[in-house]
């Protein structure tokens, strides 16, 4: 099993209030509520605590993109990569990843994680999600109706510009271009893995597995509520005669550790509650634009076959979070039963550990690593591995230049 | 009563719905986001004159919108849908999304169009007046956008749900496809560019409006008025986006007064 950390690099000081008198986290939040100076602090921190996950032996360190979120505060993942890929050595950065419809021309993306991929030596996962509503709609203007169009065509636009050893021109319905010649070109052959990060729409569920691409499945909900799409996932890869490599998929989990139930709860939960009610006040109508789901994934929810990532009830009680699954919290060994019963359960061979969320401070975000890295994570490592191979990760070059010292 | 046709477009490309009745002068009407036809205001316009009122692609009934990658195409398709309906020339009448394809029908090809009636058309974008975002408001916010009056006969039908499960599935996947469809042409803001070609809009035309229409502001019916040759606006009061359904009789009544049909003399478009 491979097991990563991901970050959101959340704006810790939102007020307590916040939920009450603002409209929405996302899209339309007030811009004097960001200090800059306390958004040094925050991506410091951040990028601190994804190196020390990497120092202290996760596989993999996870970055994604967000637009006008004060939840989630990388619009451009592909600069915290950059910096991610000089400060480490050997782990995978995981960018999950580049809302791919969203750039013009695509092969934008192309470039950026081709040179990413020479920086780190061959360690990048490139994540193609197709962006969720209020990012790709709302923030960054595209319309719904032809988001999941230009989408598909911009995957393939970039998989050829990985691939294709000659010059080629492209004629798309969204993108024409004359040359298409990405320089530099990735290390990893063919091209670095892909990851599809999904929110839940089952034409996703049936495109990565034709792709042979890796699913992710990235709520905050956590793995009971998480069940139901993977299952889809895997009841589609069923259907499709793909076998059930775990491998195959990828999950969001958070989850927090400490010395005691009562010790855990008292250190974590303000700062999970406050993730819960206050970061994720997302005004509705921004979740979900009409035409963003396509009308098979509307009717698949109605008929409960399928769940959106955003949806939950407000004001949620440490303990509610804890019976829902929302957050795996506990000792060493409780949190290694709950990870193990969740991997088995919904199948997964990369599991991504939210480990910093919410207002949590910098020092618990570490104490939070270093006993995942310490006591759980080792006691995990070898699952699945006695059946299954993993496919889909990094394979860097062997020898890999590091960064002189200054 | 109108009754509902098929009718082929651009040589078997797409398959379109079509409801038709009534005796008379031909009479396209183009719907908005909100009143597919059938409905009661086509129903009305059907008892005085020949009403055509297709169902726009992607909406529920008529093939999908997947080839309307640009705004051009759209244009170009409702070329092709007059020449199959037989429509040489025609009144027109656009709603709301119906009325900025109107509005752009009546620019490209003005020899086609007699008169032109736009109640409460989209199309034009103002920053310091925005036109509310209907796709990402909340289902509450947007009826009392279109309806001024909750209980309103119009707006109490255009509020029902069917109790059927099945039903139920159904409808939320119909109003799912138009707003879907809708996201097309009027994302992120419902402005193509409608006002450089507006100048050519010549012929006579009304412009009909909700004084308390909440999804776009009936001062922007002077703007229509400034932009087109030879119109004038009338605003009812009493109503908001969904004027003509929800004042059913004015609109219907202030319409044929202005086409001089069922009975009433032609009233003389104002001087410019």
């Amino acid at each position: 099993m491979k097991i990563c950390m991901f970050h959101l690099m959340p704006y810790r000081w939102l007020p307590q209030d916040f939920d009450k008198q603002h409209h929405s986290v996302w899209v339309d939040i007030p811009s004097r509520l960001f200090d800059p100076a306390l958004g040094h602090v925050m991506y410091n921190q951040s990028l601190d605590e994804l190196e020390y996950a990497a120092a202290m032996g996760y596989d993999g360190i996870c970055v994604n993109e967000h637009h006008s979120n004060a939840y989630g505060m990388m619009p451009s993942p592909n600069l915290m990569a950059a910096t991610l890929a000089r400060r480490t050595r050997d782990v995978a950065i995981i960018i999950l990843g580049n809302s791919i419809a969203l750039y013009n021309p695509p092969i934008r993306v192309a470039e950026e994680m081709a040179m990413l991929d020479c920086l780190s030596g061959g360690r990048i996962v490139a994540g193609f999600p197709v962006g969720s509503s209020a990012d790709t709609n709302f923030a960054y203007g595209m319309a719904p109706a032809i988001l999941r169009d230009r989408y598909y065509e911009a995957e393939e636009l970039i998989i050829r510009a990985w691939t294709d050893p000659e010059v080629f021109s492209f004629d798309g319905r969204f993108t024409q271009l004359r040359y298409v010649n990405v320089w530099p070109r990735p290390i990893q052959k063919p091209h670095p893995p892909v990851w599809v990060p999904g929110g839940g729409s089952i034409e996703t569920w049936g495109w990565t597995i034709k792709k042979k691409y890796v699913y992710c499945y990235l709520s905050y909900s956590g793995y009971k509520k998480g069940k139901t799409v993977m299952d889809g996932f895997w009841r589609t890869a069923a259907e499709m005669g793909i076998e059930p490599n775990p491998y195959h998929a990828g999950f969001l989990q958070l989850v927090v550790v400490g010395g005691s139930d009562s010790e855990v709860a008292e250190r974590y939960g303000p700062h999970i509650e406050y993730f819960f009610n206050k970061m994720l006040h997302v005004y509705p109508g921004f979740s979900d634009a009409p035409g963003y789901r396509t009308v098979e994934t509307v009717k698949a929810r109605l008929l409960g076959l399928t769940t959106r990532p955003f949806d939950r009830p407000p004001d949620m009680s440490w303990k509610d979070l804890v019976d829902q699954g929302a957050v795996i919290a506990g000792t060493p060994t409780s949190v290694t039963e709950q990870l193990e019963h969740m991997t088995r359960t919904l199948n997964i061979g990369h599991v991504m550990l939210l480990n910093q969320l919410g207002s949590m401070p910098h020092d618990l975000a570490m104490e939070n690593i270093r006993l995942c890295a310490t006591e759980v994570i080792p006691n995990l490592r070898g699952l699945w591995d006695e059946r299954w191979q993993d496919h889909w990760w990094p394979q860097p070059l062997a020898e890999r230049r590091q960064p002189a010292a200054v | 009563m109108m009754h509902e046709t098929r009718v082929s477009v651009r040589n078997g490309a797409y398959d379109v719905a079509v409801f038709e009745g009534g005796e008379g002068e031909p009479l396209l009407y183009l719907h908005g986001g909100w009143d597919q036809p059938p409905n009661a205001f086509c129903e009305e316009l059907a008892r005085s004159c020949h009403v055509v009122a297709p169902v726009h692609l992607g909406f529920e009934g008529s093939a999908p919108a997947a080839d309307m990658l640009e705004y051009s195409d759209a244009l170009y398709y409702h070329l092709d849908l007059l020449d199959a309906l037989g429509l040489g020339t025609c009144t027109l009448v656009g709603h709301s999304l119906g009325g900025m394809f109107a509005a752009e029908l009546a620019a490209i090809a003005p020899e086609r169009v007699r008169r032109l009636v736009l109640i409460s058309p989209l199309g034009l974008w103002d920053s310091a007046r925005p036109v509310l975002d209907v796709f990402a408001a909340q289902p509450k916010e947007l009826s009392a956008a279109l309806y001024h009056d909750a209980t309103s006969p119009a707006a109490v039908e255009a509020a029902r749900t069917p109790e059927d499960e099945d039903e139920l599935v159904t409808h939320i996947l119909t109003r799912s496809k138009s707003m879907a469809t809708q996201t097309r042409y009027l994302w992120p803001l419902p402005d193509r560019g409608l006002s450089r070609r507006a100048h050519r809009i010549r012929m006579p035309a009304l412009v009909v409006w909700g004084a308390e229409d909440g999804v776009c502001p009936a001062s922007y019916g002077d703007d229509f008025v400034r932009l087109l040759g030879d119109a004038h606006l009338e605003v009812v009061s009493g109503a908001g986006h969904e004027v003509h359904l929800e004042q059913l009789d004015q609109v219907a009544g202030r319409v044929t007064a202005f086409l001089g049909v069922g009975g009433a003399a032609p009233v003389p478009a104002e001087p410019r």
